[in-house]
């Protein structure tokens, strides 16, 4: 093979390795991640009807665990799940109709604010709006 | 030294109160004890409800006469016997008109209550060794149980219980309890009153036990109470969770307390048992969990360490951790099916999260493969350009 054709042959190959380079991360940002959004501002929590009063559900809120209840009068709160003692998940007691970690006996009222037990400080919390009948959790403001 | 005393004595007579009070200006002069006593009792929570030394000494505060001030006729009691202290103290404490003027949360039947504890029942047996008020509560600087300086404050309980229970408060240090109380500051860590009580301190009966560790670990309690050990224990007068966790030094339970050479199951079954053999399923469920978790922990840390996005495996680590709680929770049911079930959720947990983090690694090195190749491809280009214009020319 002549000098001149190998060169050329070489700067066709460099350019097209150049092209990939470059075109790979942006191909990549293009592409939809396979993670859900970290910080989204909304998350639904599914229709109304499947939340019976005394009842609650856990649900990720971004990535952080979110408590979504429904007291035993119908009212709904939405609560961040972990406690805020040592983030154990927390869980609702229709049987108290509040809020309770089991790790170290630490209960919260529906509000969020820790009223007895270990747990230092209140739970976070977030809206809870109905759109339609889908109940949904909002980040407060 | 005099011009200092003189302006104590001003600003002891100054506060909330302005009822006149001579009391430090001789007593701040007499020697360093009695100085550093007023001087204490500038910052004591009493002073600052507006009560002056004759709240509690008696006398009168107004004259300047040593005579008329100390005169026993105009009320004055001076520094009571340890003996006299529940009641001096009583005086205000136990009465709920006085304390409603000062501070009206606090309970009026500390007096009571004492004298109920292992403490009063001591002191009124004649034993002056016995804890009474002023041995908890310093007088003259006393700070409210929330003050980080009282003596009285969640993480100075040990130090003040210690100076006569020695053995006791080193044993609690070195405990679970003490270690997240002291060393990781979680003021909700129970302390020497939370198990004991304050006023009405008393070591908890064996059949009270249960409760006293159950009011924070509600759940082993439950489990613990469902299950056929309870009668047992009963039966043969055991103390409950301190047959298996010790007291003070709660040590943190761990696989060994079931089976093998530590277990403390041996206490009572023998090796070859089948309460052994189910102990023994229970710490193998327990370590597969513990050793998944602890994989997947350092998996995440390594991969972190790279600048990797490990949140999503934080998250089932998490939910990883939960798990391998509960099942030590239901460690307390005896019943190692039932520890199985979640424990091996959580064992799935925890493999899920480490093999997130492992591909993490693995993209990690891709990422830099890619960088070298890119690297190596560019500085081909360049050079092949630099020969193909050379060629040219």
């Amino acid at each position: 093979m002549k000098r001149r054709t190998f060169l050329n042959l070489a700067i066709v190959s460099g350019l097209a390795g150049t092209a990939s380079a470059l075109l790979y991360p942006v191909l990549r940002y293009l592409l939809p991640p396979e993670e859900a959004e970290a910080e989204p501002e909304t998350v639904k929590a599914g229709p109304e009807k499947d939340f019976a009063p005394g009842s609650s559900k856990i649900l990720k809120f971004g990535r952080k665990p979110v408590i979504v209840i429904r007291d035993l009068a119908g009212g709904f709160h939405a609560l961040s799940a972990t406690c805020t003692h040592l983030d154990c998940i927390v869980q609702y007691r229709k049987d108290r109709d509040l809020v309770w970690c089991a790790c170290h006996n630490g209960n919260y009222d529906l509000s969020g604010k820790n009223v007895s037990g270990p747990p230092p400080r209140p739970l976070d919390r977030f809206e809870v709006k109905l759109v339609g009948s889908e109940v949904t959790v909002l980040r407060a403001a | 030294m005099t011009l200092a005393v003189l302006v104590l004595a001003a600003a002891l007579a100054a506060p909330a109160s302005a009822a006149v009070n001579r009391c430090a200006a001789c007593h701040g002069g007499i020697d360093e004890k009695h100085a550093a006593l007023v001087k204490g009792f500038e910052r004591d929570i009493h002073r600052e409800k507006g009560l002056t030394c004759a709240a509690c000494h008696g006398g009168d505060p107004t004259k300047d006469d040593a005579a008329e001030a100390m005169d026993p006729e105009k009320g004055f009691v001076g520094a009571p016997s340890k003996a006299d202290m529940p009641r001096f103290c009583g005086k205000c404490h136990s009465d709920p008109a006085a304390m409603r003027r000062s501070n009206p949360s606090l309970p009026v039947d500390q007096e009571l209550k004492y004298y109920t504890s292992r403490h009063g029942k001591l002191l009124k047996a004649g034993d002056g060794r016995a804890a009474s008020c002023a041995d908890c509560h310093p007088p003259h600087g006393m700070r409210p149980p929330k003050d980080p300086t009282s003596s009285v404050y969640a993480k100075n309980i040990p130090r003040t219980c210690g100076t006569c229970h020695a053995r006791q408060s080193s044993d609690y240090r070195a405990g679970v309890h003490g270690v997240a109380l002291l060393e990781k500051g979680d003021t909700a860590a129970p302390v020497c009153n939370t198990c004991h009580g304050n006023h009405g301190a008393t070591p908890p009966a064996a059949a009270s036990i249960a409760m006293v560790c159950g009011s924070c670990h509600a759940n082993n309690m439950e489990f613990f109470k469902a299950s056929p050990m309870a009668k047992a224990w009963e039966k043969k007068g055991f103390h409950a969770c301190a047959t298996c966790h010790g007291n003070h030094a709660i040590a943190k339970p761990t696989p060994e307390l079931l089976s093998g050479s530590h277990a403390v199951c041996l206490k009572c079954h023998a090796p070859a048992s089948p309460q052994l053999a189910a102990a023994a399923a229970m710490k193998g469920t327990l370590l597969s969990v513990e050793t998944a978790y602890a994989s997947a922990e350092a998996a995440i840390k390594d991969a972190e360490v790279r600048g990797m996005d490990m949140e999503d495996a934080r998250d089932a680590l998490g939910q990883a951790r939960m798990a391998m709680y509960q099942a030590r929770t239901v460690v307390h049911s005896f019943q190692p099916a039932k520890v199985q079930e979640v424990a091996g959720g959580g064992a799935d947990l925890a493999r899920k999260a480490e093999g997130e983090a492992r591909a993490a690694v693995l993209d990690f090195r891709n990422r830099r493969i890619g960088l070298g190749l890119a690297t190596f491809v560019l500085t081909f280009l360049a050079g092949a350009l630099y020969l193909r214009v050379k060629d040219q020319e």
